[in-house]
């Protein structure tokens, strides 16, 4: 139809044959694809290649994005990259409202042909983890741990290890800790680390929770802000910064001055619109845009090819790999 | 068929188990398993309990359906296609984060998935059309820019389903805001407050959906001999050019800078901000959008056309999938803004 042949139709149709065709030549197809209904099928073509050129990507157990956070934001630009510079397709796994059994979600994932799935884990969500690690070779957890499962995080430990330390300097000797109300790896990481870098310092420490959603200030905390002085607290670190803002919101509602009476410090360096202006948190710095870009390099590169760079720590569980990416203290305006 | 050989028996217990296999273990008839496995029409009927011990069975002997081959079989990807000519969805302003959330929650109530086509706005044509109209996905939307227009006939004049969102190129249905008809309503309102003279900030992109807006704010200036003057921004985040700095700050007589959508109003408020201006005592501004910005509260509010764009990006996603199920659509479908007076006119 397109009075050319089978083999340069074919070549038209692999994008990596892209540079030995003439504009005529594809013109021709391009004409043959719409005249003639032609459909190159994708599916065939990746059962021979053995790839899809797709990666998945799976969004908690919730599924959906939601773009009104900077945390989800970041996560998003760093996919964005990485797939725009390996000409990746991002298949988003949307998962209906309703709950689904694990192993149903699972089998639908696995519909879509990919090349492998970065998965960002929430609460909950460690049986569907491992029911995609047993169904995928090609498979990393980013943001989040887990065991048996190869993951790319923040330096949780090291970066709170490095926060414990920081307040140390600056003489502080009794500290607020605000934990999470999430049993996610990356918030107990941080608490532990902290707890026993304090005490190894010598610094006591105050853990409090909230249950309340966004990390607002419970009741129980709002007595323990008020005592600050009587206590000699006199520095609050969240979990991460959300939570840190909410308490120097607080702290200033009653009149404590930052950092004078009271220092806030939290983790993530994401940015929130209640931040009060003026207001710099020192917090220690999670780079999720980097985490995604090295989630999406470890499916398309493999394990072994995926870029580590000065700061980072790399531990093998195992042969399960870890690649924790350097998460530095960020000084503000608030220790 | 199965020799009692202990070593064969090992070979056999490596093969992957079948859906008979599945059937067995749970104690369900093999047409209930098959229906739940290959989700056929007839799932309905079964039971929550049935349901889940098919799953369970699955899970126990590791069962994995042959996905592919039954794609392959079924000719359905369950996935829609997101292809943008942009080249990148741009979270700096709130229109992305909105669109994408309504195209997110209207495939998730419809089971599918989606797939973002990554980097194919460098690619020639042809190599972006075989891939948008290829069985990765059922059925593709797409958010063009004028450099796509060949690309929409094209894909017009093939059977793959596809759907414009926010633009209106000729070739492919779409689904957007009216844009002629609040346009209209702005510079109407613009003139009824007396402005004789209207900077009008396009983009650096000629839109369909900017075109129209401009084409609506020059037919209304004209009819009632107001002047109307066109300038573009310095850059994609509408920041002003040297030559709209001069224009604004020297006054002339201008009085009002109506803006293509919202993101270029906003960055004209920051800088009357930094130069002292008041709106609309000094300038009124108009934008497009009506989304929350954090340079506006309770005590300014811009006058804007308010579109919710998160629902035209679900309505492009509903009607892709009605016409991927065989159904026949609109080829224009309009989602009607709200004209919202603010405190900048």
């Amino acid at each position: 139809m397109a009075g050319v042949s089978v083999m340069s139709v074919s070549r038209v149709c692999d994008p990596n044959y892209g540079g030995q065709i003439s504009p005529e030549m594809r013109q021709k197809v391009a004409h043959a694809i719409e005249t003639l209904g032609y459909r190159p099928d994708y599916v065939a073509r990746s059962l021979r290649k053995g790839r899809t050129d797709t990666i998945g990507f799976y969004y908690g157990y919730r599924g959906l994005m939601h773009f009104n956070d900077d945390f989800t934001r970041r996560v998003f630009i760093g996919l964005q990259d990485e797939l725009t510079n390996l000409s990746q397709d991002l298949l988003i796994y949307n998962v209906p409202e309703s709950p689904r059994l694990p192993a149903e979600i699972v089998r639908d994932v696995g519909m879509s042909k990919v090349d492998g799935v970065v998965f960002l884990p929430e609460e909950g969500d460690e049986e569907i983890a491992h029911l995609f690690s047993e169904s995928y070779q090609n498979f990393v957890a980013i943001v989040e741990s887990m065991p048996g499962i190869p993951s790319i995080t923040a330096q949780d430990a090291d970066g709170s290890i490095r926060l414990a330390q920081h307040l140390y300097e600056r003489g502080h000797r009794h500290i607020m800790y605000r934990k999470s109300r999430l049993r996610l790896t990356s918030a107990s990481r941080r608490f532990d680390a902290f707890s026993d870098a304090a005490r190894d310092l010598g610094m006591r420490i105050t853990a409090t929770t909230t249950d309340l959603l966004n990390d607002e200030i419970s009741g129980e905390e709002v007595q323990i802000i008020r005592e600050v002085g009587a206590r000699g607290i006199t520095a609050i670190v969240g979990w991460h910064d959300l939570s840190a803002i909410r308490a120097a919101i607080y702290s200033r509602t009653i009149g404590l001055d930052i950092p004078g009476d009271i220092a806030v410090a939290g983790f993530d360096r994401l940015s929130h619109s209640i931040t009060p202006r003026g207001l710099e948190l020192t917090t220690i710095i999670a780079d999720w845009q980097e985490i995604a870009r090295r989630g999406v390099d470890y499916i398309v590169k493999g394990k072994d090819a995926v870029r580590v760079e000065h700061g980072d720590l790399v531990r093998d569980n195992d042969g399960v790999p870890e690649i924790q990416v350097c998460s530095p203290l960020f000084l503000g305006n608030t220790t | 068929m199965q020799p009692a050989i202990p070593w064969k028996h090992n070979v056999m217990q490596k093969k992957a188990p079948t859906l008979k296999d599945v059937a067995e273990r749970a104690g369900i008839s093999l047409r209930a398993v098959s229906a739940v496995v290959n989700e056929s029409p007839s799932t309905a009927r079964i039971s929550a309990t049935t349901r889940a011990r098919i799953l369970d069975a699955m899970e126990e002997l590791r069962y994995r359906p042959d996905l592919t081959a039954r794609s392959l079989r079924l000719q359905k990807s369950d996935s829609i296609g997101f292809y943008n000519g942009h080249g990148y969805i741009d979270l700096v302003d709130p229109f992305a984060p909105s669109f994408f959330m309504g195209m997110q929650a209207a495939a998730a109530k419809a089971s599918s998935s989606l797939l973002l086509f990554n980097g194919l706005h460098l690619q020639p044509l042809d190599i972006v059309l075989q891939k948008l109209v290829s069985n990765k996905t059922d059925g593709v939307v797409i958010w063009p820019t004028p450099g796509d227009a060949n690309l929409i006939e094209a894909l017009g004049r093939t059977d793959k389903p596809v759907i414009q969102f926010a633009e209106t190129f000729p070739g492919a249905p779409s689904v957007s805001t009216d844009d002629d008809g609040a346009a209209r309503q702005l510079a109407e309102h613009l003139v009824s407050l007396g402005h004789r003279s209207i900077l009008f900030r396009r983009g650096i992109i000629p839109l369909a959906s900017e075109t129209a807006r401009f084409a609506a704010f020059q037919s209304v200036t004209e009819n009632h001999g107001v002047r109307l003057i066109a300038t573009t921004p310095a850059d994609r985040f509408d920041h002003l050019s040297d030559k709209e700095r001069d224009m604004i700050l020297d006054g002339r007589d201008i009085t009002a800078v109506a803006c293509w959508h919202d993101a270029s109003a906003i960055q004209v408020l920051r800088f009357l901000d930094e130069h002292g201006r008041r709106t609309p005592d000094d300038f009124a501004v108009t934008g497009f959008d009506g989304f929350d910005w954090p340079e506006l509260d309770d005590t300014r509010t811009l006058t804007t056309a308010a579109v919710d764009w998160q629902s035209v990006a679900g309505t492009c996603v509903d009607l892709l999938l009605q016409r991927v199920n065989g159904g026949d659509i609109p080829e224009r479908s309009v989602i009607q803004p709200n004209l919202r007076i603010g405190t900048t006119t």
